[in-house]
């Protein structure tokens, strides 16, 4: 995204960059699939107070713990990647590489984490048509999952173009934007789904 | 059916309309006495609704008037150093978002 020339009397009359444009790109992607996710928990609200008994009967009870402690896990890949973003625009790139692999692999531990769970749930009966709950669980978090994989994928080119010497503040801040907006997500995705 | 058993049942029935009409509407598969619930969830998320966008879009404009603000203080800043002589007359615009 350019702004006219305001800028030093040499550039004066050429648009200078506001923002680089693969990052604004993200951000008005971002902002429509909050939206969705907004509809998505909105859905989920109607038909939970409809409901009445919840969880509906003969449905297992999801795991609250072992998904608070993956809920943190993502949380933490966060931090390691606000490092990663503080190294960048100080130009120390060197000191990127770390935090941003261990933000990657906390990211894959998460979304590997969802995978065993929602085998278990399976397993115990929680199925997309099973009931309304495994429904909307299957939809929401399955959203979230899908986002998180093709956020990890962007944020693994990031970390290869970096390792290549070759990243630029376009496509780090188009990936770091599309990672915190799923670990930002994530805990109302967890407050409406799983504490109820 | 004696009359006076069929008035006690017909009292019975009119006292668990009275006094506990959730059980009076109690049915398995429907939802008979959440209507209050429902109309309530129904009004908040509209509201969630209406304001989420306002919410979005607001945030995003106030971060690109940041942005925007940042580069025009850095553009003015060199602008001084160039004035004053400096031998860098240009600085690189401000890459933090």
């Amino acid at each position: 995204m350019t702004v006219p020339g305001a800028g030093p009397p040499e550039t004066r009359g050429e648009r200078d960059q506001l923002i680089p444009n693969g990052l604004f790109g993200m951000v008005l992607f971002v902002l429509a699939e909050g939206m969705f996710f907004a509809g998505l928990i909105s859905a989920f609200e109607i038909m939970h107070s409809g409901a009445m008994v919840w969880p509906p009967p003969n449905q297992p009870r999801l795991p609250i713990e072992a998904t608070a402690f993956n809920t943190l896990v993502l949380l933490v890949s966060a931090v390691f990647l606000q490092r990663a973003h503080k190294s960048f625009h100080r130009g120390e790139r060197g000191k990127m590489l770390r935090p941003m692999i261990l933000s990657l692999a906390c990211g894959a531990f998460f979304v590997l984490f969802q995978g065993y769970e929602w085998v278990q749930l399976i397993n115990e009966g929680l199925t997309l048509s099973s009931s309304a709950l495994g429904s909307f669980f299957y939809l929401m978090v399955g959203m979230h999952a899908l986002h998180a994989v093709g956020a990890l994928g962007l944020l693994g080119y990031a970390t290869y173009r970096l390792r290549g010497g070759w990243l630029t503040p376009s496509l780090f801040g188009a990936a770091e934007v599309f990672w915190f907006f799923v670990v930002g997500v994530w805990p109302v995705l967890y407050l409406v789904v799983y504490l109820r | 059916m004696s009359n006076r058993f069929s008035r006690i049942v017909w009292l019975l029935i009119a006292c668990s309309v009275l006094f506990a009409p959730g059980l009076a509407a109690a049915c398995s598969v429907c939802t008979t006495g959440k209507e209050d619930d429902t109309r309530i969830a129904f009004e908040l998320m509209t509201a969630f609704m209406t304001v989420i966008p306002f919410v979005l879009v607001g945030g995003a404009f106030w971060w690109l008037r940041g942005r925007l603000r940042a580069v025009e203080d850095s553009h003015v800043r060199a602008r001084e150093l160039a004035e004053a002589g400096g031998s860098s007359s240009h600085v690189e615009a401000p890459q933090s978002h």
